[in-house]
């Protein structure tokens, strides 16, 4: 098209191709001071664009080194000592021994995979399916009573609880004229040996662990329900949605970010700590009942002073809750998709 | 909005406020259940040694202030007032470092410069993933030959790096609230970083920052791996002193209580003082 209008104006009149080309060049000045304003502004947001660049690196750089320096090479050290062996007083008799530190772990016949990692993997899963099921419910009834004040001062206590006066205090009421047995006595049944019997003591445990952990859980829920917009639960009414199908088609679809969090913070938290099963049973007896990789790793170095090994079941632990997280993210994303 | 009263009660309506009713009793039932455990941790302490042994847990019994004489050394001879201060440095001084850390990473994140910010931010978050047991060997190798071991800046630094991630994570969520045109107008108006961060981003932050300290010092005070293996008769804080105090003085169960709820009352206390922003806090990295 342009080229037809500029052969025909080449074959017009001289004066007024004159004057389209003034006035194109008017309008062409026009729109150079236009962009040379327009770059003079994009100039100094783009100046101001670096200086906050400069800045945001000069604020990161102080946390990234902290970690550097307090995790990393920690980490490192751990590496390097996975693969040696060790006493733990002379730094001088590092011995290296490849991987050999891994190799007994799971030996046959180590106690490294059944019953440690299997107890930790079922600790974790009981915690998880039970303050996860127990934080749906409460979220799902309490969004819509009153006194939330009240309810989330109470589902605040454990959270804030030291774990050593909730672990004792549930470690009192599971002994054998404590308070659990009381209920039970009361209501006709026999007392459990709750802690003293190898069969009961983790998932005696994993009942603390769940309700120390369902308060956090309720709160990210309950957020999460609170995020999700009337209108939807409205238009659902209008057509007729029975309450269950509208908690399974919509609450809990909606509620995957909160799930996730959830779900990703409670299994990490649950597969690596070992505070509570110390508080409550010592050492995770009876026998290795309650043993879990964590402890596991403590006793090996700060009782056997085995520093070598100890290393590689932190690292074993380490990958494990990496893949666990991976393959929850994993899961997440697909049902998205599908959805 | 009052129409579905004005309309009167469908049958749907009555069977659903029936559900709801019957849903709201078994979130009364769970709410006792849960609550039990401390209600009963506190009432035992304020009983007599006999009452508190007694089974079934004798609920009326006369209160009594003993637990707590005998835990403030009357009658055990060991005062708990160092580890109490012990823990209060540790918590308080770590705060303050994670606080001077994290909010200006958190306001680097959140004003999005840095490019591939999002996965600067999963990487604060994956710190958490690595297990604190697998640093801890190293750590307590390192300062056992640095001469660290049994001093409270070591769990110090440790916290910090503990609470660091969560921090800035709830920090970024804070800061996001602040408009970003906000930030712009101040720039175009020629206002430094002083002057914005001071007039704009602060007031904005202020709660902001106030849950996330309160978070780290509630994280910190309750720590007990890291105590019990790096410190020892000079830097033990309150979670230590309770594991030693409970392994002594087990049998005796309303002065073991006694200890627990004085151990848990500062937490506590802040828990209670700042819920709403701690709530806030804690729920919001999960829903943004």
């Amino acid at each position: 098209m342009a080229t037809t209008v500029g052969s025909a104006d080449e074959d017009g009149d001289g004066g007024r191709a004159g004057t389209d080309a003034l006035g194109r060049g008017d309008e062409d000045g026009g729109r150079a001071g236009v962009r040379a304003a327009g770059s003079r502004a994009g100039a100094a947001a783009h100046r101001r664009r670096r200086r906050q660049t400069v800045v945001a690196y000069l604020f990161l750089t102080p946390s990234l080194l902290f970690f550097a320096i307090f995790l990393f090479l920690p980490l490192l050290f751990a590496v390097l000592l996975s693969l040696s062996r060790w006493a733990g007083f002379d730094l001088a008799d590092i011995r290296p021994v490849g991987t050999e530190n891994f190799a007994a772990l799971f030996a046959r016949g180590s106690s490294f995979l059944t019953p440690v990692l299997s107890n930790t993997l079922l600790y974790a899963l009981g915690t998880v399916v039970l303050a996860l099921t127990g934080a749906v419910l409460v979220a799902h009834c309490i969004t819509n009573l009153r006194f939330q004040g009240l309810w989330r001062t109470l589902y605040f206590l454990p959270i804030v609880t030291t774990v050593v006066a909730v672990g004792n205090v549930w470690k009192y009421m599971y002994e054998p004229g404590g308070l659990v047995n009381g209920v039970l006595n009361a209501l006709g049944l026999r007392s459990v040996a709750f802690l003293q019997d190898p069969a009961t003591a983790l998932p005696s445990i994993v009942v603390v662990q769940a309700w120390a952990s369902l308060g956090s859980a309720i709160l990210v829920l309950t957020a999460g329900l609170k995020a999700i917009p009337r209108s939807y639960y409205e238009a659902a009414e209008l057509d007729g949605a029975g309450q269950f199908t509208v908690f399974t088609r919509i609450t809990l679809p909606l509620l995957r970010p909160s799930l996730l969090f959830v779900c990703v913070t409670q299994f990490i938290t649950g597969l690596q700590s070992f505070a509570l099963i110390t508080v409550m049973t010592g050492e995770g007896g009876p026998g290795d009942a309650t043993s879990v990789a964590a402890l596991e790793m403590y006793q090996r170095a700060f009782k056997y002073g085995d520093w070598g090994s100890a290393s590689a079941a932190a690292l074993v632990l380490f990958v494990l809750i990496l893949v666990i997280t991976l393959v929850q993210l994993w899961l997440f994303r697909r049902k998205g998709e599908d959805a | 909005m009052s129409a579905s009263t004005v309309r009167g009660v469908a049958p749907a309506e009555r069977r659903r406020r029936r559900t709801g009713s019957l849903l709201g009793l078994a979130a009364w039932l769970c709410g006792i259940a849960f609550f039990l455990p401390v209600a009963w941790m506190v009432l035992t302490s304020f009983h007599s040694e006999t009452d508190a042994a007694a089974n079934p847990p004798s609920v009326g019994a006369g209160l009594t202030l003993h637990g707590y004489r005998e835990f403030f050394g009357a009658g055990t001879g060991i005062s708990p007032w160092p580890p109490l201060i012990n823990s209060l440095t540790a918590s308080v001084a770590s705060t303050l470092l994670v606080l001077a850390l994290a909010v200006p990473a958190a306001y680097a994140l959140s004003i999005k410069p840095v490019r591939k910010w999002s996965d600067v931010l999963f990487f604060f978050l994956s710190t958490k993933m690595l297990p604190l047991v697998a640093g801890l060997l190293p750590v307590y190798l390192i300062a056992q030959n640095t001469r660290m071991l049994d001093s409270i800046w070591l769990l110090v630094i440790l916290y910090t790096s503990m609470n660091l991630p969560i921090a800035v994570w709830m920090m970024r969520s804070f800061l996001a609230e602040v408009p970003v045109e906000m930030l712009e107008a101040a720039s175009i108006d020629g206002a430094g970083l002083p002057t914005t961060l001071v007039r704009i981003v602060a007031p904005v932050a202020l709660p902001g920052i106030a849950a996330t300290a309160l978070i780290s010092f509630i994280f910190s005070w309750n720590e007990l791996l890291f105590a019990r293996v790096l410190t020892g008769i000079v830097a033990g804080t309150s979670p230590v002193f309770l594991t030693g105090f409970v392994t002594s003085q087990g049998l005796f169960l309303a002065k073991v209580c006694a200890a627990a709820t004085v151990i848990s009352l500062p937490v506590l206390a802040a828990g209670f003082a700042a819920q709403d922003k701690l709530v806030q806090g804690l729920s919001l990295g999960a829903v943004k």
